[in-house]
Order: C-alpha cells, then sequence, then structure tokens
C-alpha cells in the first residue's frame, strides 16, 4: 500500500464511459483476557481492490484480492460484461456526475500509534481489567476485550478523483458476570469504539471503571425486578446512542425509502412527503450527520463515491429536513441527502449509511433532569434491541436502571426493558443533556445490504429525559 | 482454488521448528451478487476473494494470523513465512493460555459439491422476464465457496460448493409483501416459476386491508421459516456448554429446576444436512448428528475442546462459539392441509423479523411479524395482520404451549454474506402454539 493505480485507470478507460479503482487495507488485532488469565489474540489483514465500471448508465463492481496486473484485467473484464448484460434491466442511468473528481486526504489525529505497545503489553491492560472487575465471590466470570483497526482506503478515478483516508480505531468492552442462589446478572462497560490511538486504554481510569462494573453487577443480584407501569424515563448515553440508531438513523436511509433494503434489512415508515413535514421529535430534537465528530468512530472527508462529506441537519427543532442517502439515492430520489455511500471493505459496493447520526446537547444538566421527574427511572447500558422493519415498534433493555422518586435517584432494580413507537417515542423528549452528559458511542457492526455489509457508525448524545414510557422487568 | 490452498501450506509446514504445531484455516470465494429492486438491476458485483488464517502453538501458546492469498504462489508463500516469523516474535511474548489446546491428526476428508451454474445474463433473462409484471426486490446469489483445514500433525480437510441462492420477496401496491427463496445447485427456469407462482398466489391475499389487532395472547401457525428466525435467535448462546457454565445461559432454568420442553420438540445438530462440512477451526470432526434435545428433554449440549478443559467436560468437537452448524428440528403430525383447520382462530405467521433476547439468562425473545401474516377465522385465512411485535420465552414456545409440530420439513440454505459467502442452513417444521404473547 499504497500503489498508484493511475496507470490503470487510464489503461482501461477508453472500454468505458468511467472506471475507478478503490484499494483497502485493513488490519484488524483482537485481544482478550478472562479470569485474570491470557485469552486469544489475533490479527487480520484484509487487502484487495474494487473495480467500478460505468457503462450505458449501469454502475458494475469487481472485487479481487489479485493484484497484478493480469488480476486486475480479469476484474475489469469481469465488470465491464456485468455492466454489459445489465444494460436492458437497469433500475436507473447513472452519469458520471454520480462520481465527483475530489481529491485530497483524511487521517485520524492519534496521540499514541496502534503499533506503539506489544500484544503482550495490551493483554496485560486487559488482564488487569478483568482482575479489578472481580469485586466480590458472587463474580463467575469477568472478561475484556479489545480491538485494534488501521485502515487505509486509496481511491482513483477516470475523471480525475485521487484520494486516500486512514483511520486508527480503538474498541474495548469488558464486564462480568455474578450469581447467587439460581439468579445470575451480567454488568459491562458496554462495547464502544473511537477514532483513537492508544491513548484510549487508560489504566487509571480502566481500573476505576472496571471496580464500578463489578460492584454494580453484584448489587444487581439483590435487585428487585424493574416495575411494569408508564413513567418518565431517562436514558444515558450508552443506551441513547442505539436508540437514535435504530428508530432514527435507519428509517431516514434513503436507500430503505426508495425499498432497495426491502427484502433484508427492510423498508421505512418515513415516505417522500415527510421532508420537511414530518414533526419527528419534540422541539428540543435536532440531529445531526456529522463527519468531522472528533473521536466518531465513523467521521471522514470523502464517503466511498468520493463526495466531500459535511456536517448537515437531518432533524431540525424535531422537524425532519434530510435523509442519509449518497449521491445516487439523491438522484433517484430527488430528496437532499448527505455524502453517506460507504462500503464495508474492498469487496462490498457501496450504500447508504449512517455515518456519525448525532443529538446535538441542550442545556439541562442531570441533576435537573432527575428533579424534574416525579415518577421515573434512569437506564443504563444496552443490552437487548428489537425493532420492526418499518423502524417503528421498538424494544431495548439495559443492564442497570434506578427509579427516579419524587426528584431523587432511589433503589436499584433489575431486568429493565421499555418499548414504544418510534415519532410517539421522540414527541415525549422533555429535556436534552448538555455538553456535560455527552458521550460518543461507535460500534463496527451496523447491519444491512444484500450482499451483507458491517459498517461503522457513530452517536455523540447527552442523556435525555423522555415523559411516559411503557417499562418493565424480566421474565 | 485448491491448489492454491495445497501448495501454500506445504513450505509453512516445513518451515517450522521443533516444537511448534501450525493449523491453518483456508476460506476462499467466486462469487456473482445480482441485487434487484422493482424488478430491475439495483448494483451488480462479482467477488473473488481468498485468505489463509495461521495458528501457530508452542508450549502452550498461540496466537493467529489471517493473510489474504493473492494467486501469486511465491509471493503467497512468501507472505505466510513473514506471518509465522511475526506469530514466533509475538508468542514468545504473550503468557501462556490457561486452557490450550494441542494439535492434533484428526484425519482427512474431502467434499466436493458441484453445480451447474448460470451466468450473469442467463440469470438476467430469466429473473427478469418472469417478474417484469410485478414489484420484486431481493438478491441472486451464485458462485463457489471453498473451506480447507489443515495442520503440521497432518490432518487435511476440504469443503467445497457450487449452488446458488436467490432470496427475494414480492409486494402489491399496498407495501405488503411475501417472501420466498429458489436455492439449488441447477437454476432452472420452471423451478424458479413454481416458486415464484406460489408466492404469486400468497401476495393475492395481502390485497385485502390489514386488521389491526391488540396485543394480547394468541393462538399461532408458525411456519418453518419463523421457527428458524427463532431457532436462529436460541442458537446465539442456547446450545453453547461453556455459556452454561458461565452463568449466560437461556437454558439455566432447566439446569437449576430440571425442567423438560414439550415431548413435541426434539433438536439436533445434522451434518448429513450437506450444507456445512463437519469440521471445525481446529479441524476437528464433530459426529454426523448429537441430539440436542430429544422428545422435550435436554440431552447434549455443545462443547468445544477448549470448553472441555475449562470445565472438566468431554469434547463434541463443537466450534469455538458452541453454536450449531447444522440445525435440525424433528418433525411432527400435523398434516399441512390440516394447518389452518387445526389453527382454527388464531394468527398464521409466515416470517419474523430482528428477533433478540429480551432475557437471555430466562429463555425470553423479542421480535416482530414479517412478511404475510393472516388473520385466521374459523379455519380460514381472513385478512392480513398489522405488524405484532412478541415477547415470550422459549420454555412457553417450545415447552407447555406447543400443540404440534407439522409433518413436513424445509430446508432454509444460510444466505448470509457479511465478509464472505457462509455455509450452513437449518431444517425446520411448523410448529402450532398456544397463548403466544404479543406486547406491542
Ligand atoms: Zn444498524
Amino acid at each position: 500500500m499504497i500503489a498508484n493505480w493511475s496507470r490503470q485507470v487510464e489503461q482501461f478507460s477508453s472500454q468505458c464511459e468511467w472506471v475507478g479503482i478503490r484499494e483497502y487495507r485493513e488490519v484488524t488485532d483482537t485481544l482478550s483476557a478472562r479470569n485474570g488469565k491470557a485469552e486469544s489474540t489475533e490479527s487480520k489483514l484484509s487487502h484487495g481492490v474494487m473495480i467500478e465500471v460505468l457503462l450505458r448508465g449501469q454502475f458494475a463492481y469487481a472485487a479481487t484480492i489479485d493484484l497484478s496486473n493480469k488480476g486486475l484485467e480479469q476484474a475489469f473484464e469481469k465488470a465491464l460484461a456485468m455492466a454489459a448484460c445489465c444494460g436492458k434491466h437497469k433500475l436507473f442511468s447513472f452519469t458520471t456526475n454520480a462520481r465527483p473528481p475530489n481529491r485530497g486526504q483524511y487521517t485520524t489525529s492519534v496521540e499514541r500509534r496502534l503499533d506503539s505497545l506489544s500484544f503482550a503489553e495490551i493483554q496485560n491492560k486487559l488482564i488487569n481489567i478483568s482482575l479489578h472487575q472481580q469485586t466480590s465471590v458472587d463474580i463467575i466470570d469477568s472478561w475484556a476485550m479489545a480491538m485494534l483497526v488501521h485502515t487505509q482506503i486509496h481511491f482513483v478515478s477516470s475523471n480525475g478523483a485521487d484520494w486516500q483516508q486512514e483511520f486508527s480505531i480503538v474498541s474495548k468492552d469488558f464486564g462480568v458476570t455474578a450469581r447467587k442462589n439460581n439468579e445470575s446478572q451480567s454488568r459491562s462497560y458496554g462495547f464502544n469504539g473511537l477514532q483513537k490511538g492508544l491513548e484510549d486504554l487508560d489504566d487509571v481510569i480502566l481500573e476505576q471503571e472496571a471496580i464500578r462494573i463489578g460492584s454494580q453487577a453484584v448489587e444487581l443480584l439483590d435487585a428487585a425486578e424493574c416495575p411494569s407501569d408508564s413513567r418518565d424515563l431517562i436514558l444515558t448515553p450508552d443506551q441513547l446512542y442505539l436508540q437514535i440508531h435504530e428508530s432514527i438513523g435507519h428509517p431516514l436511509e434513503l436507500d430503505r425509502i426508495l425499498g432497495d433494503e426491502r427484502n433484508y434489512a427492510g423498508w421505512s415508515f418515513v415516505s417522500p412527503e415527510d421532508f420537511g413535514n414530518l414533526q419527528y421529535g419534540s422541539s428540543l430534537m435536532n440531529i445531526s450527520f456529522n463527519p468531522a465528530t472528533p473521536t466518531g468512530m465513523a467521521s471522514y472527508t470523502f464517503d466511498d463515491n468520493g463526495v466531500q462529506a459535511e456536517k448537515q441537519f437531518l432533524i431540525k427543532d424535531g422537524l425532519l429536513l434530510r435523509g442519509i442517502g449518497g449521491v445516487e439515492s439523491q438522484q433517484r430520489s430527488n430528496l437532499p441527502g448527505v455524502a453517506s455511500a460507504r462500503a464495508s471493505s474492498w469487496n462490498r459496493p457501496p450504500i447508504d449509511r449512517m455515518a456519525n447520526i448525532n443529538l446535538e446537547p441542550g442545556s439541562s444538566t442531570l441533576k435537573d433532569m432527575v428533579s424534574a421527574t416525579e415518577k421515573g427511572i434512569l437506564m443504563q447500558t444496552n443490552r437487548s434491541w428489537s425493532i420492526d422493519d418499518y423502524r417503528n415498534k421498538f424494544q431495548f433493555g439495559c443492564e442497570y436502571a434506578q427509579l427516579v422518586e419524587d426528584g431523587e435517584i432511589a433503589e436499584t432494580v433489575k431486568n429493565p426493558n421499555y418499548r414504544g413507537v418510534t415519532t410517539a417515542f421522540w414527541n415525549r423528549l422533555k429535556l436534552v443533556g448538555n455538553e456535560d452528559t455527552a458521550q460518543v458511542y461507535g460500534s463496527p457492526y451496523c447491519g444491512k445490504g444484500e450482499p451483507n455489509q458491517v459498517i461503522r457508525v457513530g452517536h455523540s448524545t447527552p442523556s435525555c429525559l423522555f415523559s411516559d414510557i411503557e417499562v418493565f422487568g424480566g421474565a | 482454488m485448491k491448489n492454491n490452498f495445497n501448495q501454500m501450506i506445504g513450505p509453512l509446514f516445513s518451515g517450522l521448528f521443533a516444537d511448534e504445531q501450525l493449523v491453518v484455516n483456508f476460506h476462499g470465494e467466486q462469487s456473482l451478487f445480482i441485487r434487484f429492486n422493482k424488478s430491475k438491476v439495483r448494483q451488480i458485483s462479482d467477488v473473488l476473494q481468498m485468505e489463509l488464517a495461521l495458528t501457530l502453538k508452542h508450549k502452550g501458546k498461540e496466537s493467529s494470523m489471517t493473510i489474504p492469498v493473492s494467486n501469486n504462489l511465491k509471493a503467497d508463500v512468501e507472505n505466510g513465512h513473514l506471518c509465522l516469523a511475526k506469530l514466533r516474535e509475538r508468542i514468545s511474548e504473550l503468557q501462556a493460555l490457561p486452557f490450550f489446546v494441542e494439535a492434533k491428526n484428526n484425519g482427512t476428508s474431502n467434499s466436493v459439491h458441484e453445480g451447474n451454474l448460470l451466468s450473469c445474463e442467463e440469470y438476467l433473462d430469466i429473473i427478469s422476464s418472469e417478474t417484469a409484471d410485478v414489484d420484486m426486490a431481493g438478491i441472486l446469489i451464485s458462485g463457489t465457496t471453498f473451506i480447507g483445514n489443515a495442520n503440521s500433525k497432518g490432518q487435511h480437510h476440504w469443503f467445497e460448493s457450487s449452488s446458488f441462492c436467490f432470496d427475494y420477496s414480492l409486494y402489491n401496491d399496498k407495501e405488503k409483501a411475501v417472501k420466498a427463496t429458489y436455492s439449488g445447485t441447477r437454476f432452472t427456469r420452471s423451478e424458479f416459476v413454481a416458486i415464484l407462482t406460489d408466492a404469486r398466489t400468497h401476495l393475492a391475499y395481502m390485497s385485502i386491508d390489514n386488521k389491526v389487532l391488540p396485543p394480547g395472547k394468541y393462538r399461532c401457525y408458525l411456519a418453518p421459516a419463523a421457527v428458524s428466525e427463532i431457532l436462529g435467535t436460541f442458537n446465539w448462546g442456547g446450545p453453547s456448554h461453556s455459556g452454561l457454565k458461565r452463568g449466560n445461559s437461556p437454558l439455566q432454568k432447566i439446569d437449576d429446576e430440571g425442567l423438560s420442553l414439550s415431548e413435541l420438540f426434539t433438536l439436533k445438530e445434522d451434518f448429513t444436512l450437506g450444507l456445512h462440512p463437519p469440521f471445525n477451526a481446529e479441524g476437528e470432526v464433530a459426529c454426523e448428528s448429537t441430539d440436542i434435545f430429544v422428545n422435550g428433554k435436554l440431552e447434549n449440549l455443545l462443547t468445544s475442546s477448549r470448553t472441555a478443559k475449562e470445565f472438566e467436560l468431554v469434547s463434541n468437537f463443537a466450534n469455538e462459539q458452541e453454536t450449531m452448524r447444522s440445525p435440525v428440528v424433528e418433525k411432527g403430525k400435523l398434516a399441512k392441509q390440516d394447518i389452518l383447520k387445526e389453527l382454527d382462530n388464531g394468527i398464521y405467521i409466515s416470517n419474523l423479523h430482528y428477533l433478540n433476547w429480551s432475557d437471555s439468562k430466562k429463555g425470553r425473545i423479542t421480535g416482530m411479524t414479517r412478511f404475510a401474516c393472516f388473520v385466521v377465522e374459523n379455519g380460514k385465512i381472513s385478512a392480513p395482520i398489522k405488524d405484532l411485535r412478541f415477547d415470550e420465552t422459549i420454555y412457553n414456545i417450545w415447552g407447555t404451549n406447543l400443540l404440534a409440530v407439522t409433518e413436513f420439513c424445509e430446508t432454509e440454505v444460510s444466505t448470509n454474506t457479511y465478509f464472505q459467502r457462509s455455509a450452513g442452513g437449518n431444517r425446520c417444521p411448523g410448529m402450532l402454539v398456544k397463548d403466544f404473547n404479543f406486547t406491542l
């Protein structure tokens, strides 16, 4: 990496309207520890190119691991032949204006490079966390994991695009299971991945968090079951990010609205007429697409169609304005979108994906939210998630909750869950936390697409208060 | 690709030092993907990929590294040696694993499932002409996948399978849909049309106005595809012996209280399905068939050799995650033509969607109805339903509330293509259950 693909692009360009080469190289290191002992360690190098051809209005894609001249020529011939045989069957006729000739680069800013510690040093940190989590004899299992990703992308096209992006991502999670008298409870930090360097694995902070996780699991063993009723609900960022993801991010994807995902991930309750008209949530709700979020897992300068990405409001004061869709979906739907066409790797074509989809902070402190609650519950850390294929009826479960009574935090309860319907839920948004309550969460596991693709997404959100939500406990 | 694999591993095994063991796992595929929307081509792509995962073991320590295989033998072997050197350096610093599994010679096997696949043009001609008058969305997957495993003790396994799968749904103008799949080794117009015609017939029922049902408990028929979804979620932690020992099992209640599920429920791992090779990443070969539940009684959990070491159990050569790779639910006695009559008044559920444990330690699953689901009144289909959310335990679905199991099963081939086209599938019957709990 990173080869100069301009010669091949020039060689191929005479046979089609447009050709692009996207080289993608990624190293993923995964390390783990359990109960104070080493567990498996593995590295994976993925490296290949996607050749993309535009012929008579149809894009076709051929991916190969054979990076020799012959390998590339074979892939190009395949892409050309596929584009040719789609001619009379194409859904939409594209032109080169769907592939802008941008040039430039993006690199994650890091304090400590991913290779600045050895595998043994990182594994020792994880062993240390798993030991600190063992706060009681009731803890029967204690684990910790870290995943380090280094990605390089280089895109060159026949109409002059030439850009490179380099990402450094650190993800971590750790947790325990406690068990006593046939009751078992698990508590975890909650998987989180950020664009950062190894400065993210700070021993002092991790040890404190490990002790908190261990103690809260033990606390849950003796906690009462979450009540089943309607009450006000405070969600912290380690749950709210997934609520945003499932009930705002996915339904706003233009390819879902256009029906591309109907057979797999699903459709959307949002219709084209809703943009500019639908009051998605209360007036406190402001949702942005922000590819420049510091540490956001999906921060970037160019999407995989080569479109320059910039911050846009999707929902302003609760009103739906814009969808999550790249240039192809924008042209097909005539709806406003964002630079969000992304591929999971070299072997998949770009489709509409979330990047960093954020809930903008408001002005309330966590104390304000608790004080404003007469009968409520505060839930933390996602444990279960499910939503229908139109993204209406959802149900979430969390690991840990505390009741709120007359403006004060009261007893801890176990197995907290809540359910609702998307726009009704967001219209019950009563208070939005300030910057101090906000955190950035990232996940590499957002799945959709045929063929299937997982992609990295980021969500920055403050804590929020929702009024009158249906909550319930365990089996 | 077998040549790529064989030619590459020889030099790597001969490059090992004394006391070192090397296990290699190969995955390769040549795949065509055609994505459809409104019966037209939305995206078309072709993938050629190969990778080799090397696990170096030495005196209780091990580490793994996966590298791409580029089709250039000299460069690939060189890359393999560089990878070995890196693993050697890494292992020297790492701590020993507490439950280390030695490489052994678990024998050799060779399984090749040939297919007669069509060209992209031929698929497009048939599919486009047959679906031109209906709104179809879906994906055609066609190609060959290759799975290899070998180790420095002489073990060698190879599995190769050429097949296609067309996974699609048909839509009416009320945004209601019917799901269908056609998979096999030889795509013919007549077989495709037969399945398509069946789906069109079901779609006709969907034109009646939706019936909105209030949440509550309903008598339901779960078609094989719906049972398959529940089985898929159960597979996520359910059969794992390690999960039980680590306090994370939905079967904890069975272990604690000696419960049984319904006598009508029998579940096994059965590799004779032919969709997944019986060897795992260590190259250990599982029995052709392993009983999980027999007539409601838990017989076996899946135990990997690593778990066996940790908890002093006997390994049944499960994979590392201890998931079923080829699950089969036994058929029962309910005849196809009696389903509506036996359902009488209730809901016919063709598909479920987005299932997840809502309380994994208590065996409770939530999810949504999807595609063709109908209200049945007096044994007759009356109207499609507006989608409902269920929240129900496996102890009810496969235990107390299971009324009947169909006398037929359907084989579902995996359409999972995350990272790579995956092998595997399952075989499920339909089930009649009472008091199925809908909450939203
Ligand atoms: Zn997602």
